[in-house]
């Protein structure tokens, strides 16, 4: 047996004999054990390795950091078969994420819990609140505040109006099963549980139809004072069920309507900022 | 060919008018917007962004007219606008904050507008924080990530407001790297404070002042306007318009030069504090009489 | 802002605050010696790759849950070698009784590679190379790769009771060697 040196390092050769995949069981485990300790040894390998390998395992690397990380919500628009590029226009703004998802949910059980415990005061507050949720949606996503970069994102070719329906749907999607499953679990007629769906639909497409004039928050803050005074002087004059009653729903329909029909009319001004028209 | 032409241009905000009667030709290079705050650059280059719709005149970008929708699409799709101000989303890092962008700017394919964002984060100087949240950048930083948004896809019209705002010498001077070579196919358009600038990078400068174009031409025709005008003395001269002492010790004084002084070169700067100053005497008189 | 002088923890911690740079430095340190430990136990450059890059992503997003007094170079290793038993389990197919994978090749040791352990280090490797393939690998796959007898177990397709027997007979075996 030839005898070399001793040296605290593993020489060029052994480095380069696990480096090549050639150093058998004992060698190997010998130099590998080494590298676990030695920085030096290690940093000697990067001339011993393939270069061409690292670099390009280097560049999936950075793009998949780089690339951001989906969000939770975004992970499970995926799974409902919206693309990628979609999902990161939703959660754009703070309506599609958690914070606004809970206060939603908070208010509706709120309500519902109100009507469970006080019958006639709380279903009227399930009646008033239930559908103004998806409004306070739309204003969470169009809002003034709700997207910081409007000013940039409305000198983009995407159309704003598509942008607006897009989050819409993302806004109904999300809080209308919360609602209605909130109103299934109330006392009464199982009709109860979708009745404050129209008036809903037609709050959110008015406040939609008035936001290129004069902004969402305001069109949505107008909105819902509006509906809030109708139903507190409808149940103190009267009975809390009339709020969901077919006055209230032909009312709605035509308002609801009238307010789409506004919008697919004049769904350019959406491209305009705010104030524009 | 001009790729901007303004005619008879007006917009006001209320009563009180931002604009009046600008009328302008830009074609490919670099234009500096110089004025005073409140001049109206603000309004002028959001006009051209298409963030704004103006009152009175004509617009065209690219023969293209902005009031109307598949125009407006058209301009857009040439675009690249920084704004003054602009908020970021909430959570978004650098580099996702780019991304949407270039999603809004239709680039639907994934592994293309990756490889896009890469290249104007790059440009930008923002590759170490690429994967940082926007929110936790510095403020010249975030400036970078709007800038490098506006580069995305080359656009044929940039339109900066106050680029160089919050940057350090070396990043202006990156800076006007990649916006003096943008300008050699691309019309640019950016406004500034800052007339050294302007020296620097435009072929053409235009001062706004009060709504109006007070002077639209080169920048050696604006710094010769005020040949004669700008001397050193030993001390402050009473009819000098500005006057600071400099390094050495001495005056220098910019208005009306008294016979039999040191007259120097005047800078891109002196003309045009000459120029806003003349205006403000003007007006003066002219509120006065 | 992570450096060259930065040490291997530093650039972990950087790496938890989303800089991108200090991942780019310690990909330049560790990335070639891994990619040469994974190259030993996988022929095929394609899973190296992907196993490398594994690695390295989630060194990124696992940075946070990284103690600061630890190995970094061990704790890049653990993922490294979890994540390339996962991929080739995958590959081979949970259904398949026997894997058609073998991280640990149990061949004896030829007198040639014998002779080329002289260095100092190479204490394990002598002792290694005199023990037979069987007890070889139960000791690679622990205190080389640093597998639970669970892992190791899994890892080479044998119960985890005999991979205990045999760590404990490899033991005894080298205390012998090595007194």
């Amino acid at each position: 047996m030839t005898q070399q040196p001793r040296t605290w390092h593993a020489n060029e050769a052994e480095l380069r004999a696990l480096a090549d995949g050639v150093a058998g069981p004992a060698l190997g485990a010998s130099v590998e054990s080494h590298l676990m300790r030695c920085g030096a040894c290690r940093a000697r390998m990067n001339d011993l390795v393939d270069g061409v390998l690292l670099d390009s395992v280097w560049s999936a690397i950075r793009e998949t950091v780089e690339a951001p990380r989906p969000s939770v919500f975004e992970r499970l628009l995926r799974k409902f078969g919206v693309s990628a590029e979609s999902g990161r226009l939703l959660v754009a703004v703070p309506a599609m994420r958690g914070a606004w998802l809970i206060g939603a949910t908070a208010a509706l059980l709120f309500a519902g819990g109100a009507a469970l415990f006080a019958s006639g005061f709380g279903l009227a507050l399930f009646l008033l609140v239930a559908p103004l949720v998806p409004v306070m949606g739309v204003a969470a996503a169009y809002g003034g505040d709700a997207d910081p970069s409007h000013e940039l994102v409305v000198t983009t070719p995407y159309s704003a109006g598509r942008l607006l329906l897009l989050r819409t749907a993302a806004v109904l999607a999300t809080s209308l099963p919360v609602a209605a499953l909130v109103g299934l679990a109330l006392p009464g007629p199982a009709w109860l549980a979708v009745a404050w769906l129209i008036p809903g639909l037609a709050f959110v497409s008015l406040s939609l139809a008035a936001a290129p004039f004069v902004g969402a928050t305001v069109s949505s803050g107008a909105v819902a004072a509006t509906w809030s005074a109708i139903a507190i002087a409808v149940s103190k004059i009267g009975d809390p069920m009339d709020l969901a009653g077919p006055a209230v729903q032909v009312g709605s329909l035509v308002l609801c309507a009238a307010a789409v029909t506004t919008i697919l009319t004049h769904f350019r001004l959406f491209d305009l900022p705010r104030g524009q028209t | 060919m001009s790729s901007v032409i303004l005619t008879g241009l007006g917009k006001r905000y209320g009563r009180a008018p931002a604009l009046t009667g600008v009328d302008l030709r830009l074609s490919s290079g670099v234009t500096g917007l110089l004025g005073p705050n409140g001049a109206g650059k603000t309004t002028l280059l959001r006009i051209l962004a298409t963030a704004l719709a103006a009152d009175e005149g004509q617009v065209r970008v690219f023969g293209q007219n902005p009031a109307d929708t598949a125009g407006r699409l058209a301009i857009r799709r040439r675009l690249g606008y920084l704004p003054q101000e602009s908020g970021f989303p909430r959570g978004f890092t650098a580099f996702g904050f780019v991304d949407y962008m270039a999603i809004l700017k239709e680039w639907s394919d994934r592994a293309a507008r990756h490889a896009e964002v890469r290249r104007v984060v790059g440009l930008a100087d923002l590759t170490a924080v690429a994967t940082k949240r926007v929110h936790a950048l510095s403020g010249g930083q975030r400036r970078r990530v709007l800038l490098a948004q506006a580069l995305i896809g080359r656009p044929d019209l940039l339109v900066l407001d106050e680029p160089t705002t919050g940057l350090d010498p070396q990043q202006r001077a990156r800076l006007r790297d990649i916006l003096s070579t943008a300008g050699e196919t691309a019309t640019l358009v950016i406004s500034t404070h800052q007339t050294e600038d302007v020296a620097a990078l435009c072929e053409r400068v235009i001062v706004l002042d009060q709504g109006r174009v007070h002077f639209d031409g080169s920048v050696e025709g604006l710094i010769s306007s005020a040949a004669g005008r700008v001397w050193l003395a030993t001390d402050r001269h009473p009819e000098a318009q500005h006057a600071w002492r400099i390094g050495t010790g001495r005056w220098r004084n910019v208005g009306d030069a008294p016979a039999d002084v040191e007259v120097v070169d005047p800078t891109l700067e002196d003309a045009y504090l000459l120029l806003v100053g003349d205006r403000a005497r003007e007006t003066e008189k002219e509120v006065v009489a | 802002m992570a450096d060259c002088d930065s040490t291997d923890a530093d650039l972990i911690n950087a790496m938890s605050e989303h800089d991108e740079a200090a991942l780019r430095l310690l990909y330049g340190r560790h990335a070639a010696w891994v990619s040469a430990r994974l190259r030993r136990r996988c022929a095929d450059t394609d899973v190296v790759a992907d196993v490398l890059q594994d690695t390295f992503v989630a060194a990124w997003n696992g940075a946070g849950k990284f103690r600061g007094d630890g190995d970094v170079a061990a704790w890049l290793w653990g993922i490294a070698i979890r994540r390339l038993i996962s991929r080739l389990r995958q590959a081979s197919g949970r259904a398949a009784k026997a894997p058609t994978w073998k991280l640990y090749d149990a061949v004896d040791v030829s007198a040639e590679e014998t002779a080329l352990l002289t260095v100092e280090y190479s204490d394990l490797g002598t002792a290694l190379a005199r023990l037979s393939p069987e007890l070889r690998v139960v000791l690679q796959a622990t205190v080389l790769d640093g597998l639970t007898t669970r892992e190791a177990a899994r890892a080479l397709n044998i119960p985890q009771g005999t991979v205990k027997t045999r760590l404990v007979r490899a033991r005894t075996r080298l205390r012998e060697e090595l007194a």
